[in-house]
């Protein structure tokens, strides 16, 4: 995975990403007991070209030079399947841009909040979303304050009210 | 009745243990959890093997 990060941050040195952030499931691994998975999801902020489009394909045409192949929605990065996620949301750039940079085997690289983690699966909502927010509930400290607040900005408070009455969680 | 009791504060001191040890392996240090994952991978492939199911690769990666 060290390789991996590497490639991730060498793309922020020549300009292809501004920035970018893991998510998903790896991200919810880093708070959490080891839940398995298989790719990795990765947020990250595109420069605008000339036309204002926002597209992937220099990212990956850089990748595939590099002789890295695409499989699916994944490019397989030194041995790991990664999904790039432009921020296609409000709150996808806001964890973006508050992320924790952490290291992995001294390479430094960047993992949403929790409480970020814990809103855009709210948002997304999928039955693997919901398991992984109980998990993370159960697992991991969250500061409430601090995702009330995201939740209200993002008009994600009814959605977490009803989550915690049907679950019946903290 | 006492049997049912006994049984049941087993089942209880027994799902204490269990969270006690998701929260241990919830402060494991990233690395630890990333060698943790591909076990895991390595485990689901063999028996996806076994019951027939379509198998998804494991990382190759050495670090």
């Amino acid at each position: 995975m060290k390789k991996t990060l590497k490639v991730l941050n060498d793309m922020i040195e020549m300009g292809l990403i501004e920035q970018y952030a893991i998510g998903g499931g790896i991200a919810v691994l880093y708070y959490t007991e080891p839940v398995l998975t298989y790719d990795l999801d990765v947020f990250c902020l595109l420069p605008v070209d000339k036309s204002e489009l926002i597209t992937l394909s220099p990212i990956y045409e850089y990748l595939q030079k590099k002789g890295y192949r695409k499989d699916g929605e994944h490019i397989i990065i030194e041995g790991i399947p990664v999904q790039m996620i432009p921020a296609y949301n409000e709150i996808i750039e806001e964890a973006l841009n508050e992320a924790a940079e952490v290291k992995y085997q001294q390479i430094k690289t960047r993992i949403v909040r929790v409480e970020h983690l814990l809103a855009i699966m709210l948002q997304t909502y999928r039955p693997k979303d919901r398991e992984r927010i109980l998990l993370l509930l159960d697992e991991t400290q969250i500061d409430m304050i601090y995702l009330e607040d995201v939740l209200k900005r993002h008009g994600l408070m009814k959605k977490w009210l009803t989550f915690r009455m049907r679950y019946n969680e903290k | 009745m006492k049997n049912n009791e006994k049984m049941w504060q087993g089942v209880e001191r027994m799902s204490l243990a269990k969270n006690k040890r998701r929260r241990e392996l919830a402060r494991l240090p990233f690395e630890k959890k990333i060698s943790i994952l591909l076990r895991l991978q390595n485990v689901a492939r063999e028996m996806s093997r076994i019951s027939g199911r379509k198998r998804r690769d494991v990382w190759e990666i050495s670090g």
